[in-house]
């Protein structure tokens, strides 16, 4: 399973769907698949609260993640990496997984950090739940910080969907053929 | 008494038929989901910080209890360390430090107490408390989150309005996930007076 991360708004889903589509393989939103069986994330939130959201969330990322489909892409939420550490009893294990696999691809806007954040400011306060711009930067620093210290690969993606989708592939057609 | 920048919302989420848990207080059928195309995606993090900006909750002893029984099965306390104030006469389990049993006058409550100490006041359930806001005149906002569901019976969003309450539409939105959400400004008839408790006064 290809696992796309990344802090929000990178670009995860767009392409993510992009790269599936090249691989003709599936392609799993995990907050989208999380609504098909919680309902919508904000009522989740505010009636039961983010660890409860949380929990939840690994479980169901388990249960896309046992299924024995290889080359399915997902992409996971945003927050993914950065729960606490004792949110789900099994999310130590799978994060660590994630964290270092060679099919794991860290998506960020790009990695220095000062461009990073003033991008993924510019995305995020076009969004409904918009912070301010101070709160905004604040959040991303921090992601940012837990993001590029992840193991696994990092690709930029301040840059056209199609051109990130072929550096993808490419890295991608490395691995198989190194083995 | 109010501080000037305290703001009294009252926030739920409902069927399309109005009703806010079914009969016997469930909430089950919170977790249905569509599939809108053209609506917003939010992201979870996005939520839970926009969250993160209310100051308290107010709530009675239903949607108290309904969020109790979500912390029994596992599931952790949904308003963390937020102050809580829980409008009931029993005698009730204490979730947290943080939560705090209230018996008298809800607007005493509101104007004496939260407005002075608290910007953001949410007030979460149920039909009951949200209808004596409403009454009462103490809302300022409304969010009513309309969830693609019917369940033909339970308990409703507004109880026993008796008379009433203009709106102001600020915004409305709809999601990919087929919930539709509605923010009202609560239109205000008379100049506020603190004296005006009787509750068949409007």
């Amino acid at each position: 399973m290809i696992r796309l991360v990344g802090p929000g708004g990178a670009g995860e889903t767009t392409v993510g769907a992009a790269l599936a589509e090249r691989l003709a393989a599936p392609f799993f939103d995990l907050d989208a698949e999380f609504t098909a069986r919680h309902g919508d994330i904000s009522a989740y939130l505010a009636t039961h609260g983010y660890d409860a959201y949380a929990e939840r969330n690994v479980s169901v990322y388990s249960a896309l993640a046992g299924v024995p489909e290889r080359s399915a892409v997902i992409a996971l939420s945003s927050g993914f990496m950065t729960y606490r550490h004792d949110v789900h009893p099994g999310y130590v294990r799978c994060r660590e997984d994630i964290a270092s696999s060679e099919l794991t691809f860290v998506l960020l806007p790009s990695l220095d950090l000062e461009t990073c954040v003033a991008e993924t400011v510019r995305r995020q306060l076009r969004r409904p739940f918009a912070r301010t711009t101070e709160r905004e930067e604040h959040v991303i620093r921090d992601r940012f910080v837990i993001y590029s210290g992840l193991p696994a690969r990092k690709v930029e993606t301040m840059r056209p969907v199609d051109a990130v989708v072929a550096d993808l592939l490419s890295i991608l057609l490395l691995k198989r053929s190194d083995r | 008494m109010a501080s000037a920048d305290s703001r009294v919302t009252i926030h739920m989420a409902a069927s399309l038929d109005g009703f806010i848990a079914r009969k016997d207080g469930s909430v089950d059928w919170l977790e249905t989901a569509d599939h809108f195309e053209g609506g917003e995606v939010m992201a979870p993090e996005d939520v839970a910080a926009f969250l993160q900006t209310i100051d308290c909750y107010v709530m009675g002893a239903r949607t108290y209890e309904t969020a109790l029984a979500f912390e029994a099965k596992g599931l952790g306390w949904p308003y963390g360390d937020k102050p809580t104030f829980v409008l009931t006469h029993r005698e009730l389990r204490k979730a947290s430090s943080a939560v705090e049993f209230y018996s008298g006058d809800l607007q005493h409550l509101v104007d004496e107490r939260l407005r002075p100490a608290f910007g953001s006041i949410w007030f979460v359930g149920g039909g009951a408390v949200a209808g004596e806001c409403l009454r009462r005149g103490l809302a300022d906002e409304l969010r009513y989150s309309i969830l693609p569901v019917l369940i033909g019976d339970g308990i409703t969003f507004f109880d026993k309005l008796d008379r009433d309450v203009a709106l102001h539409l600020l915004e409305a939105k709809a999601y990919q996930s087929g919930m539709l959400a509605l923010r009202y400004e609560v239109k205000r008839p008379v100049a506020q007076s603190s004296e005006t408790d009787s509750s068949s006064d409007a």
